[in-house]
């Protein structure tokens, strides 16, 4: 039922959007301003996690403990800002889940060295003028696939998405905090910079996304997302605990199907 | 609107920062600084006009929508018998599962490949080195498989996700085949347990595809096996289209299962069930029941499946092992193939498999003679 009036929503808000898409879509007079709102400030404090004095870390253990926050299922919320500048008019509400999926090594290690997501973020689409393509207007996270990395071989994790568009990107991370901060091309062939910033605090089952596309100096699009965990999941760590016996070995086939299930459970 | 009049439009929206969607993220910068930058970013860029970058942006797409798809899979494990010193090559059969990622031209490959044992042979000796998880990694499933275009580098990226960790290789489109190499991302840790590799997809035409994937066990011990290509294991795997399955959304197939829990294969079984009864106008059962109804189907599956593994022990002291299948076929086939779901139960791995196949209207039938068949260990 919840299921259904969410289609409904979703089609409903299409079809509201139809004269804007008609109009073509531009930025908005600085004017208009968000409204303050707990979400904006959860949000807005991401702002100065790079500049709060605390040091990067790149001890493996610490950056395996902040992706063990990030396993399970979530809901998406917030906006997609299209012109990057805070003016609400120029902002689409968005919808979504993830499923994230930690990966051990080993039965002895208490934290992933990785983290396998899929997820699915919703807004409506948005054109220009005539009818072209506005940076950021069209969902390419419907769905996408992020995985995160631990590798000793470098100072923090690692990231790679496959979105929607089918492009793939790659970035580095350092962890400040509790605030990954990631730098990287936003895969477009361009100078255009994507520059991420997620917080997943110990003490919250909630998630905060900033994500900024940079050029030059300008900020073109930020999405910000908020994610609320919806469920746990059965986690590496709680197969690998029976590893050595036979019914351990069931469960490592239960796991396989479960890895191959992930974004469809 | 065509594509130039796009590409310009879009360069005079730079302002606004606006790179466009798919097509036009994917087939041009949109300013000329943009191979400087992305040289200084992503390394080695190879230098190119527009119009060949955009012409090897649309040859990726070309090439990626070659693999969605459900296929049939004829696959050899080649490792290193270090006793015997010398290769051993095993011949698995399977199934993949290639699916569009959303709608741009992004592939995810779910693979399963059955595994007969013995996977070794009785004279090889086990390390003590080796526990009885590193000894399951030589037959462990194949990771989940991506593809992506990777834009600034013009290359095809691949990503390998196991249960422990995640391996990334990128290679260039040359022809129709890509050959990938290490990028920045793929680092065998000895920390890891295996580190996965996928070395070359050749997809000339959709009907074939062949994959080379390499396995490097990483575990501590005394020098590890090789095979002649310096890889712990080799996988070499044919792919072939299943009839009809071209252009369909492969997502909306039943999952096949393969594995030891039997709960799993019953829920799979009632799947396929329940596409066959909403699409086909039900389901028979050979040689037990036509037009079955799904209570019916759910007593038989926890009559045999559930009890199994009991039934199979009773024959292992007499060294003997049990092999029970079953054929469940729609009422009604579609136009231009044959659905055939076929569910088995294999004593001597103690494995259960569903699989859900589509074949050619002409090809040999599947149904098995017997349900229930004893062989000898």
């Amino acid at each position: 039922m919840h299921r259904q009036f969410r289609v409904l929503i979703l089609t409903l808000t299409s079809m509201l959007s139809c004269p804007v898409l008609a109009a073509g879509f531009t930025c908005a007079q600085p004017a208009s301003t968000v409204a303050d709102s707990p979400k904006a400030s959860q949000l807005d404090q991401l702002e100065d996690v790079v500049v709060d004095g605390s040091r990067p870390t790149s001890r493996t253990r610490d950056l395996g403990a902040w992706l063990k926050r990030m396993e399970g299922q979530y809901r998406y919320e917030d906006h997609v800002d299209l012109c990057g500048r805070g003016n609400a008019a120029d902002q689409r509400p968005v919808t979504g889940d993830a499923d994230c999926f930690g990966l051990y090594v080993d039965s002895g290690d208490r934290f992933p060295r990785s983290l396998y997501c899929v997820v699915r973020v919703r807004w409506t689409r948005v054109l220009g003028e005539n009818g072209i393509p506005v940076m950021g207007g069209d969902p390419d996270l419907l769905p996408a696939v992020l995985v995160y990395g631990v590798n000793s071989g470098l100072p923090g994790i690692q990231l790679m998405q496959i979105d929607s568009h089918g492009l793939a990107t790659q970035a580095l991370g350092t962890l400040t905090g509790d605030t990954l901060t990631t730098k990287g091309s936003c895969g477009t062939g361009t100078s255009c910079q994507k520059v991420a910033r997620i917080t997943a605090r110990s003490d919250s089952t909630d998630i905060a996304m900033l994500i900024d596309f940079e050029i030059g100096s300008r900020r073109a699009l930020r999405q910000a997302f908020l994610l609320h965990r919806v469920s746990n999941v059965r986690t590496m760590q709680e197969y690998w605990g029976n590893k050595s016996d036979s019914f351990a070995e069931r469960l490592l086939s239960r796991a396989w199907v479960d890895l191959q299930s992930v974004g469809e459970r | 609107m065509n594509r130039a009049l796009a590409v310009a439009a879009l360069m005079g929206c730079a302002a606004f920062g606006a790179s466009g969607t798919l097509h036009a993220q994917a087939r041009g910068p949109v300013s000329n600084e943009s191979r400087a930058s992305t040289k200084q970013a992503e390394g080695p860029a190879p230098l190119m006009d527009e119009a060949a970058r955009a012409r090897k942006i649309t040859e990726m797409e070309t090439w990626l929508g070659r693999l969605p798809g459900l296929y049939r899979v004829e696959a050899t494990r080649t490792w290193r018998d270090s006793f015997a010193a010398r290769d051993e090559t095993h011949e698995h059969n399977g199934t993949a599962n290639c699916s569009r990622i959303g709608a741009g031209p992004g592939v995810r490959c779910i693979i399963r490949l059955i595994h007969l044992p013995p996977v070794v042979p009785p004279h090889v000796k086990l390390s003590p080195h080796l526990t009885s998880v590193t000894w399951s990694n030589l037959v462990r499933p194949l990771p989940v498989l991506y593809f992506g275009i990777n834009a600034d580098t013009l290359e095809i990226q691949a990503a390998m996700v196991d249960l422990e960790q995640v391996s990334a290789r990128s290679g260039m489109l040359e022809g129709n085949a890509v050959s990938f190499s290490a990028d920045r991302w793929n680092i065998c840790h000895r920390g890891w347990t295996v580190c996965w590799t996928v070395r070359e997809v050749t997809a000339a035409a959709p009907e074939e595809i062949f994959m080379k994937i390499a396995m490097d066990a990483m575990f501590a011990g005394p020098g590890k096996a090789v095979t002649k290509s310096g890889h712990s294991q080799d996988t070499e795997l044919h792919l072939h289209r299943e009839p009809a399955s071209q252009g369909k959304k492969s997502g909306s197939m039943p999952r096949n299962y393969e594995g030891q829990d039997w709960r799993e294969a019953h829920r799979t079984i009632l799947e396929v069930f329940d596409l066959f009864k909403s699409r086909y106008g039900g389901a028979n059962i050979k040689e037990l029941s036509d037009d079955i109804g799904r209570e019916e189907l759910d007593l038989i599956l926890r009559q045999t499946l559930d009890v199994a593994e009991e039934m199979n022990q009773r024959y292992v002291p007499k060294g003997q092992y049990m092999v029970q299948t079953f054929d469940m076929v729609p009422r009604r086939q579609p136009a231009d193939s044959r659905l055939h779901c076929q569910w088995v139960y294999d004593g001597r791995s103690n494995t259960f498999s569903v699989f859900l196949y589509q074949d050619a209207a002409a090809a040999p039938k599947r149904d098995m003679a017997d349900n229930n068949v004893i062989r000898k260990l």
